[in-house]
C-alpha cells in the first residue's frame, strides 16, 4: 500500500494477507475466550478446550449433512448455518460441562498438576475417540455451500465467506461481552473470578458459576469450530490441537484472564502469522513460507513471555510472577 | 463456609492419601530385594528371547530411560514439560544428520561414539535455550511453551529439508562401532546392529541414567529441586536461585531425552519428522505419572504397562492365545444378536478373538486418555508413588492469591 | 554472623491504585529486636514482602548495612543475610525436618557460592537487565555444571560440605528443641513444632536480619514463652537483628526493645513498648475510632 512494502508483492497481496490474518484471527479469538475465562476463574489451562472446539465442528457438520449437505442452497444456506452454529454451541457446551464435572471438579483442591494432567487425558480421549473410534483415521469434509464470490474495492478484496467469518465472530464476541458485563450470571462469574471465597459468602453458587464459565467458553469454541469447518473444510478428531495451542497463545498475548485481551490477542496472532510473517520476509535473507507460520507464532509467544509476561496489552504488575 | 468444607475434605482425604502412598512400602520389606532380583534376572535373560520380545524390551528400556529423565523435570523439580519429544528428536537428528550417508551434512569423521556425547550436549543446550525465557515464569506457561515447542520441532524437521531431508527422512543411520571390544574378543560383532546388542546398550544407558538421577536427588541440587516443587516462594526466600535450579533440572531432563534419541536413531535406522509426534511426549509423561512420580520402580512399572502391553497385543503369539477365548466372544455375540433381534437395534458384534489384541492396540490411546483421567481422579499419586514424594506442583492457589496483588 | 542495620527510606508499595504502604521510614540498628505491630490490614506482611524481595517496592529505598538492596530478588537478599518466616507456615511439607533446615543452609554449602556477591539492582528495563546479565552467564553456567558434576561424582569436598551442613542443621534443630524429630515429615509435625522448624530453617541461612511473621500465632502461653526465650537466644547467640510482627502484647512487651506501629500502610508511632502503648493514635488504631475493615487476613 505504501512504497515501504513494494519490495515484494502488490497492494492486493498485502490486503489479502490482512484479510487472511483477520479470518484465522477471528477463529483464534473465539477459542481463546474459553481459555481465558476458565483460566480467570480456576487458574487452570483447560487442555481439552481444543477438543471442545472439535466437537462443535463435528456437531455443525452433522447438522449440515442432515439438512442435505452440498444440496443446500438459497436462503436455506443461512438457515442451515444458523442451525449448525446452534447445534455446535449446544454440543460443545454439553461436552465442556461434562468434562468439568468428571475430570476437573473432583480435583478442585488437588495439587495443581493433577487437573492439568486430567485435562490432557480428556484431550487425548476425545481426539482419539473420534479419530480411531469413529472415523478410522479419515477426515470428514464440510459441504461447500457458502456462496462464492468476492467483495472488492480497489486493492481490497474479501470473499463472502471471510466477510461472514469475521463479521459473525465479532457479533458472537460482542454477545459474550454483553453476557459477562450485563447479565446476573456474568456478574456472578466475574465475582467468582475475583475471589471464590468472597463470592460464596455473598451467596453465589460457585460450582454453578464455574460450569457457566465452561459453558460460555465452550459455546464460543463450538461456533469457532463451525466457522473453521466452513473455511478449511477438512475436519478430524485431532483438529483441535493446534488451534487450541494457538488460541492459548493468543490468550497469553492479550493477558490471560482478560476477555477483551483474548479477542485482541487472537486477531493479533492471526495477523502476525500472515502479515507479520510476510513483513519479516521483507528483511533481506529471511524466507519464511506459509508452513512456518506456527514457528512464527511460537517465537512471538516466547518473545512476549520474556519481555511482557503479563501480555502485550496489559500493564505490568508489580508483583513478580 | 467453603473453608470448613475444604478442611473437612482434607481431614478425610489425608489418611486415605497416606494409605495409598504406601503401595510399595506396604509390601513386606523382604519382598523388595526379591522383586529387584527378579527384575535383574529378567533383564539378563531377555536377550535369549525371540527378536520381537527383545525389541519390545528394548522399547520398554528406552522409555524407562526417557521416563527417568523426564522424572527429574516433572517429579523432582515439579515442572510440567509437555514437549519432551523435542529433546528426543534433537538427539536422534544430531546423530542422523551427521551419520546418515544421504544426509547433506554426512561426515565420515564422526563415529557414533563422538556423536552420542555431542547429542547429549546439544540436547542440554537446547534445554537451556528453551528454558531460559520461560522458567522464571509460572509453571503453566512452561507447559504450553513446551507443548508448542514439541510441535515446532517436528515442523522444523519437516521444513528444514536442506538439513533434515524433510519428510523423506534419513536412512541408514550410523551404528555404534564396537570393533575395539570385538578385537578383545568380548563381543561377537564389531558393530551394534542387532536387537540384542541394542538391548544391552539401552540397559547400560538406563542404569547410567538411574545412577546419575538418583545421585542428583540425594544432593544439594536435588534438595533445591524438591524445595522448589514444594513451595517455590519459600525456596527463593531460603536463598535458592530458583531460575537457575529449574534450568538445571530442565536441561538435565533434556540431555537424557537426547541420549534416548541418540540410541533410538541407529536402532530404528530411519528417522523422519513423523516419528516425533506429540504422542511420544504424552507417552513418557504418562508413564512417569501412572508409575508414580519421583520413583524409579514406578517409571519401570509404567513403561512395562504403557509400552510393553500395547506391543504385546500386536504379537501373533497374543493372537494365538486370544483365539483360545473365541468361545467368550461367540457367547457375547449371541447375546448381542439376541438383543438385536428383540429391539431391532443394530449393535455391532465383536470381531474374532484373535483380533482383540490388534483392536485394543488401535484403541489404546482412547483407553489411555480415559485411564489418565481415572488415575488422576481416583489415585492422584500414581500407582507406585515414591516414599512420601507426592505428585505435586506445590503452588497451591492459597499461596498464589495471598497478598493484595492477588485481587487481579 | 553479626546483625545488620536496616533502613527504609520513604518506602512505598502500590498495587494498581491501591496504596498498601506509603512513606515508611524505619531505622533498625544492628542487633536490635524490633516489634512491628498494627491492626489487620495495616501493611505489616506487605512490608516484610518488600524487605525480602517478594514485592518490589514502588518507591523509596531499602538499605541493609551500607548497601542499597531494594529491587533485588529474594534469593539475592537471602544471600545478603535477610531471612524470614511466614505468617501461614510455609515449610517444604513433604520433606523431613532435617531436610527443611538443610535447604535453609543451601547458600552456605557446596564449593560454589550460589549467588555472586555483587548482586545488581535491576534497571527496570528488561533488555538492559538481560544485557547486563550476559557477561555473568558463562560463570553461572560453569558453576552449574560444576555443581552437577559434584552432585553426581560426590568428590570428598562435596561429601565434607554435606557432612558439615548436616552437623550445622542438627545444631539448629537442637537449638529450637527438635533434634529428636529430625526425620519427621514436616506436614506431620504439630503446629508449634512447625513454627519452630521454620525459625530453624530461617536461621540456617545465617541471617544478619531475621524477620519473623507472627511466630507465636495460635500458640498457648507456655509455647509463646518458649518462643520468646528462643528469639532472645537467637539474638544473643547469633547476633542477628530481629524484626517481628506480633499480635500478642505480652510477647511484644517481653521481647521487643523498640516497637513500630503501622496503620493503613503508614507508620503512626515508634518507640519503646511502654511509650507506644500510651500513644493516643495507637490506641485509636486498635480500638477503632474508625470502623474496622472486613478484610480479616491476607494482606495483614
Amino acid at each position: 500500500m505504501t512504497p515501504l512494502f513494494l519490495a515484494h508483492g502488490s497492494a492486493e497481496f498485502w490486503s489479502d494477507q490482512t484479510v487472511n490474518g483477520l479470518t484465522t484471527g477471528s477463529i483464534y479469538a473465539l477459542v481463546a475466550l474459553g481459555y481465558t475465562m476458565v483460566y480467570g476463574i480456576l487458574q487452570l489451562i483447560n487442555f481439552a478446550h481444543g477438543e471442545v472446539f472439535m466437537v462443535g465442528a463435528f456437531a455443525g457438520y452433522g447438522v449440515l449433512v442432515a439438512l442435505g449437505g452440498e444440496d443446500i442452497s438459497g436462503v436455506m444456506v443461512l438457515v442451515a448455518i444458523i442451525l449448525a452454529l446452534a447445534a455446535a454451541g449446544a454440543a460443545s457446551a454439553v461436552t465442556a460441562a461434562t468434562i468439568e464435572r468428571v475430570a476437573y471438579r473432583p480435583l478442585r483442591n488437588a495439587p495443581r498438576l493433577a487437573p492439568l494432567i486430567s485435562a490432557i487425558g480428556v484431550s487425548i480421549f476425545l481426539s482419539h475417540l473420534v479419530d480411531d473410534g469413529f472415523l478410522d483415521g479419515k477426515s470428514k469434509f464440510y459441504p461447500q455451500i457458502f456462496p462464492t464470490g468476492d467483495l472488492s474495492a480497489g486493492p481490497l478484496s474479501i470473499s463472502y465467506l471471510q466477510l461472514f467469518l469475521i463479521g459473525s465472530s465479532l457479533v458472537m464476541m460482542a454477545g459474550l461481552y454483553w453476557v459477562v458485563q450485563r447479565t446476573r450470571t456474568g456478574k456472578a462469574i466475574r465475582a467468582v473470578s475475583e475471589s471464590r471465597e468472597n463470592a460464596a459468602l455473598m451467596g453465589i453458587d460457585v460450582d454453578r458459576m464455574i460450569v457457566a464459565t465452561f459453558v460460555l467458553g465452550a459455546i464460543m469454541a463450538g461456533f469457532g469450530g463451525v466457522l473453521y469447518g466452513l473455511f478449511l473444510s477438512s475436519i478430524r478428531g485431532s483438529m483441535g490441537f493446534l488451534p487450541g495451542v494457538k488460541a492459548f497463545t493468543a490468550a497469553v498475548l492479550g493477558g490471560i484472564g482478560s476477555i477483551p485481551g483474548a479477542v485482541v490477542g487472537g486477531f493479533f496472532l492471526g495477523l502476525t502469522e500472515s502479515v507479520g510473517r510476510e513483513l519479516l520476509n521483507e528483511i533481506p535473507g529471511v524466507n519464511l513460507p506459509n508452513e512456518w507460520k506456527d514457528v512464527v507464532a511460537f517465537a512471538l509467544l516466547v518473545v512476549v513471555l520474556i519481555f511482557r509476561p503479563t501480555g502485550i496489552f496489559r500493564q505490568r504488575e508489580t508483583k513478580r510472577a | 463456609m467453603p473453608e470448613r468444607g475444604k478442611l473437612g475434605r482434607a481431614a478425610i482425604a489425608a489418611p486415605i492419601e497416606r494409605l495409598r502412598a504406601r503401595t510399595w512400602e506396604r509390601l513386606p520389606d523382604w519382598t523388595h530385594p526379591l522383586i529387584w532380583f527378579a527384575l535383574c534376572i529378567l533383564v539378563l535373560v531377555v536377550p535369549t528371547f525371540d527378536d520381537i520380545w527383545v525389541r519390545m524390551f528394548f522399547l520398554v528400556g528406552l522409555y524407562a530411560t526417557l521416563g527417568l529423565g523426564l522424572n527429574v523435570v516433572v517429579g523432582m523439580a515439579g515442572l510440567l514439560d509437555l514437549g519432551y519429544v523435542a529433546f528426543f528428536a534433537t538427539g536422534a537428528y544430531v546423530v542422523g544428520i551427521l551419520s546418515a550417508p544421504d544426509s547433506p551434512h554426512y561426515s565420515a569423521f564422526f563415529s557414533y561414539w563422538y556423536l552420542l556425547p555431542m547429542a547429549v550436549g546439544i540436547g542440554a543446550l537446547v534445554g537451556v535455550l528453551l528454558g531460559l525465557p520461560v522458567l522464571p515464569l509460572r509453571g503453566d506457561y512452561l507447559a504450553i511453551v513446551t507443548l508448542g515447542f514439541g510441535e515446532i520441532i517436528r515442523i522444523l524437521a519437516l521444513n528444514m529439508s536442506d538439513q533434515t531431508n524433510g519428510s523423506s527422512g534419513l536412512f541408514e543411520i550410523g551404528r555404534p562401532d564396537i570393533s575395539y571390544l570385538h578385537n578383545l574378543g568380548l563381543t561377537g560383532r564389531s558393530t551394534v546392529d542387532n536387537v540384542q546388542y541394542f538391548y544391552v546398550m539401552i540397559v547400560i544407558a538406563a542404569f547410567a541414567v538411574w545412577f546419575v538421577t538418583s545421585r542428583l536427588r540425594d544432593s544439594r541440587v536435588g534438595r533445591a529441586w524438591e524445595a522448589i516443587r514444594e513451595d517455590e516462594d519459600a525456596a527463593r526466600g531460603m536463598g535458592i536461585n530458583t531460575t537457575r535450579y529449574k534450568l538445571m533440572a530442565f536441561s538435565t531432563g533434556a540431555a537424557i531425552g537426547a541420549l534416548g534419541g541418540a540410541i533410538y536413531a541407529p536402532f530404528i535406522d530411519f528417522i523422519a519428522p513423523n516419528s516425533f509426534s506429540l504422542l511420544v511426549s504424552i507417552n513418557v509423561l504418562a508413564l512417569v505419572i501412572i508409575g508414580g512420580m519421583g520413583s524409579t520402580q514406578g517409571v519401570v512399572a509404567g513403561s512395562l504397562i504403557l509400552i510393553g502391553v500395547p506391543e504385546l497385543l500386536q504379537f501373533s503369539e497374543t493372537a494365538d492365545v486370544l483365539s483360545k477365548f473365541d468361545w467368550v466372544g461367540q457367547g457375547v455375540n449371541q447375546v448381542i444378536d439376541g438383543i438385536n433381534a428383540v429391539t431391532h437395534l443394530d449393535l455391532s458384534t465383536l470381531p474374532p478373538a484373535e483380533k482383540w489384541g490388534a483392536k485394543l492396540a488401535l484403541y489404546r490411546f482412547i483407553i489411555f486418555g480415559a485411564l489418565l483421567v481415572a488415575i488422576m481422579v481416583l489415585r492422584p499419586s500414581g500407582l507406585f508413588p515414591s516414599r512420601r514424594r507426592k505428585m505435586e506442583f506445590e503452588h497451591t492457589p492459597e499461596h498464589e492469591t495471598a497478598g493484595p496483588a492477588g485481587t487481579a | 554472623m553479626d546483625g545488620a542495620r536496616l533502613q527504609t527510606i520513604g518506602l512505598g508499595m502500590r498495587f494498581q491504585g491501591l496504596t498498601a504502604l506509603a512513606d515508611i521510614d524505619i531505622d533498625v540498628p544492628a542487633g536490635q529486636i524490633r516489634g512491628l505491630i498494627g491492626p489487620n490490614g495495616a501493611g505489616k506482611t506487605t512490608l516484610f514482602n518488600c524487605l525480602t524481595g517478594f514485592y518490589r517496592p514502588t518507591s523509596g529505598e531499602l538499605r541493609l548495612g551500607d548497601m542499597r538492596v531494594d529491587g533485588l530478588e529474594p534469593h539475592e537478599l537471602s544471600a545478603l543475610g535477610i531471612s524470614r518466616t511466614f505468617q501461614n507456615i510455609r515449610l517444604f511439607s513433604n520433606m523431613t525436618a532435617l531436610e527443611n533446615v538443610l535447604v535453609g543452609a543451601h547458600t552456605h554449602m557446596g564449593d560454589v557460592r550460589a549467588t555472586p556477591p555483587a548482586a545488581v539492582r535491576p534497571s527496570g528495563n528488561r533488555l538492559v537487565d538481560i544485557a547486563r546479565a550476559l557477561p555473568g552467564a558463562p560463570a553461572g553456567a560453569y558453576g552449574s555444571v560444576r555443581e552437577f558434576v559434584g552432585a553426581v561424582a560426590r568428590p570428598p569436598v562435596v561429601r565434607a560440605s554435606e557432612r558439615r551442613a548436616v552437623g550445622f542443621a542438627r545444631d539448629l534443630l537442637r537449638t529450637v528443641g527438635l533434634i529428636n524429630r529430625e526425620n519427621e515429615i514436616a506436614r506431620n509435625m504439630p503446629y508449634g513444632d512447625q513454627r519452630r522448624l521454620e525459625i530453624a530453617r530461617a536461621l540456617a541461612t545465617r541471617p544478619r536480619l531475621l524477620l519473623l511473621d507472627e511466630p507465636t500465632a495460635g500458640m498457648n502461653p507456655q509455647e509463646s514463652a518458649a518462643v520468646v526465650a528462643l528469639i532472645r537466644r537467637v539474638r544473643n547467640e547469633f547476633g542477628a537483628t530481629v524484626i517481628l510482627i506480633e499480635h500478642q502484647m505480652r510477647v511484644v512487651m517481653g521481647v521487643c526493645e523498640q516497637v513500630t506501629v503501622l496503620d493503613y500502610g503508614r507508620k503512626i508511632a515508634e518507640g519503646t513498648p511502654a511509650e507506644v502503648q500510651r500513644d493516643r493514635r495507637v490506641v485509636e488504631a486498635y480500638l477503632g475510632t474508625r470502623a474496622v475493615g472486613g478484610d480479616s487476613h491476607g494482606t495483614a
